[in-house]
């Protein structure tokens, strides 16, 4: 050992040291680039294979300390042909793990472009740190500076690339191919190095899109990221693919500009600008809200955060006019983000609010607003709270007028709540409040009431004094509630002529579309009465409902129709459906049909204090219409299983004639038809069906007087055996059924009777001389006198 | 005493003779007028017997026999279409008779005036008072179709009045003259 380090042992190993250092080297260079040399056609055929195009390498050499150099390497042309220019390198030197280059993927912040194709076009004259160019420090740079590339890189194109936005947790939000990808690196204006980013999203040229990133400086503080995103058909390229299942879109294209400005820490603004290219009221609320809102919406974001946590400090809201200024908190955990946006104040111009809603023109007064965002990416739970100053709405469409509305409304993902709005609907105040749930399941209450003679359908003529007052709730399917209609005196005084009360009525299958709008158009509404104070209905109903009634109400007096109302009276049903025409108020058209099932004509004469000797289970129809001036009347009626009389007269009448059933008439069914038409009452088909008597009349009332024909026939034994009748049946030998038609007219107090002709007067003329029967017709006359007749009457 | 008496009885003597002179004198010349009349009836001169019965009601206005002559008047003048003469006459005829038929058919006669003068508001009332006078009247036809009444006017007309159960009908001379039907 201590021999090797003799100064001639020393000396010797030292030359061969030194001989070796440099020779082998050199030889092993000599026979590398010999290698090259020799396979310099095969090394060029690979990269033309590779490039797709021909490459042409003046000379290759291969260093320890340089690695690879190329000289001269011209590729000419590209696989694109819309790229012509060939490339010059004049230099290139790699080292040879490098060689993967073309292969490599790369992550941008949470972009990650997974196996790119790149096309080169570049001059690489001057210098520039490529190597960990997306690794922004310096120190990086530093440490790893024997791996740079020199070379100056104006321009990078991806023709084709696939290109993931990631979630911080690593995991995808979602996935988008992107298309014509040009990613250049150079100089920015600042003097800092610059990356710009453009392309567009496959399939969709028209969807463009721009990053730009400043990756340095001269000043450390002014170091930022701005994130350019300008997408021409953003609706249709971006939203509809990934929130076009939870968002209602337009079918219109926005046009999206959003700016990211990331400085240098942890504080990031951000502006932006989404736009229709032709913006287009549409004819749906959330359509036009779009619309309105996109068309000059505009954003200014300030905050910080880092990881998990982002803070928006200033968060500024310019649409539709108004402009919007609140803050906000966003969260990250996993894959899982929040968002919890509030915006605290703002004010909706007239004109603005015009164009929103056409049909409901806002004449004066103010609108605040509130918005507030939270929920998350999967579910947006938006937040509105409007807040009504003294406004005034025009509903053109409806004529309604909207005036000193003073409210609070809060719309919400879920439900719309109303909490108190007061206004003048046509100058009756209204107070709604209420909440909806998904709009299809509301509950609004509402509370309007008038001055008496405020309403002009309720004043037809003086001094009618009528007030209005309803409050009633709806619950999306079901009107309940009170009305109330009272008519005062005369002006001025308090004391109540009358009223009438509507108590806990329903409306079904009525759908809500606009309160301001006809509210029963078309719909049927269900009504129950249980209050009646007109004293002559409430003696005649036990119970009394309405149902499946329709009012057709608008601005103007119209058909108000009422399609069935349902009572009980004296244990029978009663239906009534109608229709009112107030088209030319003060003068009313109206009809109403009406039908009364197996009630007791005993009870419901008791109702009106009357009493007539008919008992038994009425049916009944009939159909009232009201013409101008002309009141007619249709109807039918049948009493089953009956009685009528005894009655004095009856009895009077009895004891004359001697047929016994007159007494008191037992009848299985009496029936008929009434009209009446002016005053003029016809009584067709009268039958009274009875084991002792059947009677038939046809009878024509006409003021005082009538005419007709009476139809009777008794059996004979019905007739009493001491009866001067029954001697005549006995003498003209009938013995089945005796039969009378008569003819009468006059009147009931004084009748004229003409017996016409029947089986049983056939059998009198034959058997009786012309002196008997003149006797006869002398007590036929006698007993058929005003006395007789006028009892039948009653 | 005595000259007292006889004063009284020269004093009533002549006032008896003249008061029963005087009255024999003026009734004598209506039953003339009218028997003067009724034999130019009979003989067809209308003309004259409508002469005789318009002195009569002239000379003679308080005898019982002026009511015949009134309606004769009335007659005569609706034969000559004078309708407004016979109308006067005929609503005299009404207030002062008290006979039922010929106050009927005056009725008839001043519905028929109204009628051709047009007068539609006397018609609805002159055929609501022959419905009210129709409607007034029991009646019970057992074995005729109607009770009929015949008269003959101061003129010679004649009439006849058929009363059925709901109508009222009136023939002059055989050929209908008016009808009315109750409601």
């Amino acid at each position: 050992m201590m021999s090797l380090f003799a100064p001639s042992a020393f000396r010797k190993w030292f030359i061969a040291g030194v001989i070796l250092f440099f020779v082998c080297p050199l030889l092993f260079s000599l026979t590398v680039n010999r290698w090259f040399a020799q396979n310099e056609a095969s090394i060029l055929a690979s990269l033309n294979e590779t490039f797709r195009t021909p490459v042409q390498i003046r000379r290759i050499h291969y260093s320890l300390l340089k690695g690879i150099l190329i000289e001269d390497f011209v590729l000419n042309g590209g696989v694109d042909p819309a790229l012509p220019s060939p490339i010059r390198v004049a230099r290139i030197s790699i080292r040879p793990s490098l060689a993967l280059f073309p292969h490599f993927g790369f992550q941008l912040g949470r972009v990650t472009f997974e196996e790119p194709t790149f096309s080169l076009r570049a001059d690489i004259s001057d210098l520039m740190k490529m190597g960990r160019f997306l690794n922004t420090s310096p120190k990086r740079d530093k440490r790893f500076g024997p791996f740079y590339l020199r070379m100056r890189l104006s321009s990078l194109t991806i023709v084709r690339g696939k290109v993931t936005l990631l979630s911080p947790s690593g995991r995808g939000i979602f996935r988008q191919e992107f298309e014509g990808i040009r990613l250049s690196l150079g100089r920015s204006w600042l003097g800092g190095e610059r990356l710009d980013f453009r392309g567009h999203i496959a399939g969709n040229p028209k969807a463009s899109f721009r990053i730009r990133v400043h990756l340095k400086n001269p000043l450390p503080e002014a170091t930022h990221v701005d994130l350019l995103f300008d997408c021409k058909q953003f609706a249709t390229a971006y939203l509809k693919p990934h929130l076009g299942n939870r968002l209602e879109l337009p079918n219109e294209d926005l046009t999206a500009t959003l700016q990211l400005r990331i400085r240098k820490g942890k504080a990031f603004v951000s502006k932006g600008k989404i736009s229709f290219q032709n913006p287009v009221e549409g004819k749906e609320f959330l359509p036009r809200l779009v619309s309105l809102i996109s068309s000059s919406f505009r954003y200014e974001v300030q905050g910080e955060g880092e990881g998990e946590r982002w803070l928006l400090k200033k968060l500024v809201l310019k649409m539709a006019g108004v402009e919007l200024k609140g803050e906000g908190e966003i969260r990250h955990a996993g894959d899982h983000s929040a968002y919890n946006i509030s915006i605290s104040s703002g004010q909706i111009s007239a004109w603005r609010f015009r164009r929103l809603l056409p049909e409901l023109r806002i004449t004066s007064g103010h609108v605040r607003l509130f918005f507030a965002l939270a929920g998350t990416v999967e579910k947006i739970s938006p937040y509105l709270d409007m807040v009504l100053e003294d406004c005034a709405f025009q509903d053109t469409k409806r004529h309604l007028s909207w005036s000193k509305v003073d409210g609070h409304i809060r719309l919400s993902r879920d439900q719309l709540v109303v909490d108190e709005v007061w206004a003048f609907l046509n100058n009756f105040p209204i107070r709604i409040r209420g909440t909806m749930t998904h709009f299809q399941h509301p509950r609004l209450l509402f509370e309007m009431s008038t001055y008496p003679g405020q309403v002009s359908i309720l004043r037809p003529k003086n001094p009618l004094n009528a007030a209005l007052r309803f409050i009633g709730n709806y619950d999306g399917k079901n009107w309940n509630g009170d009305l109330w209609v009272t008519h005062f005196l005369y002006r001025g005084q308090e004391a109540e002529k009358w009223k009438f009360a509507l108590h806990d009525f329903t409306v079904e299958d009525l759908l809500f579309h606009n309160f301001s709008s006809a509210l029963f158009e078309g719909k049927k509404l269900q009504c129950q009465l249980l209050v009646i104070r007109q004293e002559g209905l409430k003696r005649l109903f036990d119970h009394l409902s309405m149902r499946q009634a329709s009012f057709f109400i608008s601005g103007e007096p119209s058909m108000i129709r009422c399609e069935l109302l349902e009572g009980i009276s004296s244990g029978g049903k009663l239906f009534l459906q109608g229709w009112v025409d107030t088209r030319q108020f003060p003068t009313l058209s109206w009809m109403v049909t009406g039908s009364i099932a197996d009630a007791n004509m005993v009870s419901l004469f008791r109702r009106f204090e009357r009493h007539y000797p008919v008992s038994g289970r009425l049916f009944a129809e009939g159909t009232w219409t009201q013409q101008k001036k002309s009141l007619q009347f249709l109807g039918r009626f049948r009493i089953a299983e009956g009685v009528i009389g005894p009655t004095v007269p009856l009895q009077r009448f009895a004891d004359e004639t001697g047929i016994e059933p007159l007494r008191q008439i037992q009848f299985h069914e009496f029936s008929g038809h009434v009209a009446f038409h002016n005053g003029d009452l016809d009584l067709d088909n009268l039958k009274i069906l009875s084991d002792q008597a059947e009677l038939l009349a046809n009878v024509k009332v006409r003021g005082e007087g009538l005419t007709g024909m009476l139809s009777a026939k008794f059996p004979e034994a019905s007739v009493r055996k001491s009866s001067d009748l029954r001697g005549l049946l006995h003498y003209v030998g009938e013995k089945d059924w005796v039969d009378f038609d008569f003819r009468v007219a006059g009147s009931l107090g004084v009748p004229r009777i003409q017996w016409l002709s029947g089986e049983f007067k056939r059998k009198v003329e034959a058997k009786l001389s012309p002196a008997l029967r003149k006797q006869l017709a002398r007590e036929m006359e006698k007993v058929l006198s005003a006395k007789g007749v006028s009892g039948t009457s009653e | 005493m005595k000259k007292v008496l006889l004063l009284i009885f020269c004093t009533l003597i002549p006032s008896l003779y003249w008061g029963i002179t005087s009255l024999h004198a003026e009734q004598q010349p209506a039953r003339e007028r009218i028997a003067q009349a009724e034999r130019y009836v009979t003989e067809g001169e209308i003309d004259f017997a409508f002469m005789e019965f318009r002195a009569l009601l002239e000379e003679h206005p308080e005898d019982p026999s002026a009511r015949e002559a009134t309606f004769a008047i009335g007659e005569y003048y609706f034969k000559q279409h004078s309708v407004r003469e016979a109308k006067g006459a005929f609503e005299k005829f009404s207030e002062e008779s008290t006979e039922e038929i010929p106050k009927l058919i005056a009725t008839a006669y001043l519905l028929q005036c109204a009628r051709l003068s047009e007068d539609t508001s006397s018609v609805q009332a002159l055929e609501s008072h022959l419905k009210e006078i129709l409607s007034s009247k029991k009646i019970f036809l057992a074995f005729e179709e109607n009770h009929t009444q015949k008269w003959n006017s101061p003129l010679g007309n004649h009439f006849e009045v058929r009363e059925f159960v709901d109508r009222m009908e009136i023939l002059l001379n055989d050929v209908p003259f008016c009808s009315v039907s109750l409601p």
